[in-house]
């Protein structure tokens, strides 16, 4: 055994030299390559995690602004067919009522013309009916005037006037609805 | 190991000497050529590793990028195969495996490193300072020298027994690991299995012995045995004969990195697990 590591060139001083060379490869590798480039590497995965974090979190907040965005849209457009609805509304309604009040006075208009137009026939009428009795009288004053006395004439002239229509019978108003119309 | 001691017997000196040649002594220390070797690599290592390093950018370029995927890819490697709290303690020893290896096997393909040192001067020869073979090469790859090797098969050996001891939390908890009855039996059976499991425990550790020096020796004899391959067939055929093994040997340098580095790491997955994974 012994003789197999003089053969293999073995022997304590070469074998610790060469322990320590590898010691401080490992120390050197250590302290400049593995522990920098790991903590790099972990600083540069958590940077990627944190940036792929904030990409998902902006493009939420990106998804939740639209979609208050398409609320608020369609909320003020809810509004407005709301008003405009109630506009049209108000509008027929309104319409409505004055249509309404309109065919009312017209209405209202033709009656008060109808019942005058009644009313100034049967005035026409009666001062046509009057004249014609006082006509009438005249002529038979005049006829008569000779035959009868002044009592005659008067009893006479009140039973013509008596009659005449009732609305005529105060004989002092006749002269004067006959002189207006 | 008696392969060795038969050739050795035999008077033909191996053309490529088992033990790396001793460049002069440093006081009571003897400098190899390996040794030197060593020190090239390290101080190469530290060169690409300061340029590549020194300024870290969050969006890597050139070196940077490379330096960043080989640790990434052998972090990735060993966090494949260990529970996440072995592999922290685990990733920077075996990418150092690695990386050195993978580095020194190289180093010993490139002109010069091997060919370049002491020997008898070539009868003949029209280039000055020609040699028939350098005996005492200048350069030669760390992992051809089996000090080497056994420095990091017993660096790994001991490291490993820590980790293990730490994630047993003690030596009892490591012991019940190796000779403990596995499958949780209940009852009589108990007893059986608890005799054989003493055996299968006692094979347990000798493996783990026996796993260093396997690491140690697989290595220095790939590299070795390259190096020797790889001079003789320079010998042949103007050097023609040794194109192809150039471009097996750059194989073999990768391949024989990545078991050293695999194997520590399963190795240590054995010693560091509980049975539930075992299931």
């Amino acid at each position: 055994m012994g003789d197999a590591l003089v053969q293999l060139g073995i022997d304590w001083p070469r074998f610790i030299a060469q322990l320590i060379n590898f010691a401080i490869v490992l120390w050197v590798l250590n302290r400049f390559a593995y522990r920098p480039v790991l903590r790099l590497l972990e600083e540069r995965r958590a940077r990627i995690a944190e940036s792929l974090q904030n990409a998902e979190r902006i493009q939420k907040e990106l998804a939740a602004a639209e979609e208050a965005r398409r609320e608020i849209l369609q909320k003020a457009n809810a509004h407005a067919s709301q008003l405009i609805a109630d506009a049209e509304q108000t509008a027929r309604l309104q319409g409505e009522k004055l249509l309404k009040e309109a065919a009312e006075e017209s209405e209202r208009i033709l009656a008060k013309a109808r019942a005058r137009a009644e009313q100034e026939q049967q005035e026409s009428r009666a001062v046509v009916r009057r004249e014609a009795g006082e006509l009438v009288l005249a002529l038979t004053a005049k006829v008569a005037g000779k035959v009868l006395s002044a009592e005659d004439q008067e009893r006479l002239r009140a039973e013509t006037m008596a009659q005449l229509p009732v609305t005529n019978r105060s004989g002092t108003l006749a002269p004067a609805d006959s002189q207006r119309n | 190991m008696f392969f060795l001691a038969t050739t050795e017997s035999s008077g033909h000196a191996p053309l490529v000497h088992p033990a790396a040649p001793t460049l002069f002594h440093l006081g009571p220390l003897p400098i190899t050529a390996s040794m030197v070797d060593s020190w090239v690599i390290l101080l190469l290592l530290f060169l690409v590793i300061r340029l590549g390093t020194a300024r870290l950018q969050m969006v890597p370029s050139g070196l940077q990028n490379a330096i960043e995927a080989s640790v990434e890819g052998l972090e990735r490697l060993t966090r494949g195969l260990l529970e996440p709290k072995v592999a922290d303690w685990c990733f920077p020893l075996v990418a150092t495996y690695f990386v050195f290896i993978a580095v020194s096997n190289l180093t010993g393909l490139v002109p010069g490193v091997g060919t370049i040192g002491f020997g008898a001067a070539k009868p003949g020869a029209t280039l000055p300072y020609s040699v028939e073979h350098p005996h005492i090469s200048l350069l030669r790859p760390p992992t051809s020298d089996a000090n080497m090797t056994s420095a990091m098969a017993v660096i790994y050996f001991f490291v490993s027994l820590y980790w293990a001891l730490k994630y047993h939390h003690g030596p009892w908890g490591l012991l019940v690991h190796i000779f403990g009855v596995k499958g949780g039996m209940k009852g009589w059976i108990l007893i059986p299995l608890a005799l054989l499991f003493f055996a299968v425990g006692l094979m347990e550790a000798l493996s783990i012995v026996i796993r260093s020096i396997a690491l140690a020796m697989r290595l220095y004899g790939n590299i070795y045995g390259g190096e020797s391959v790889l001079v003789l067939m320079t010998g042949m055929f103007g050097g023609l004969a040794a194109v192809p093994f150039y471009f097996f040997e750059f194989a073999v340098a990768l391949i024989q990195a990545l078991i050293f580095t695999l194997l520590a790491i399963v190795f240590t997955g054995t010693l560091c697990s509980h049975e539930e994974s075992h299931k």
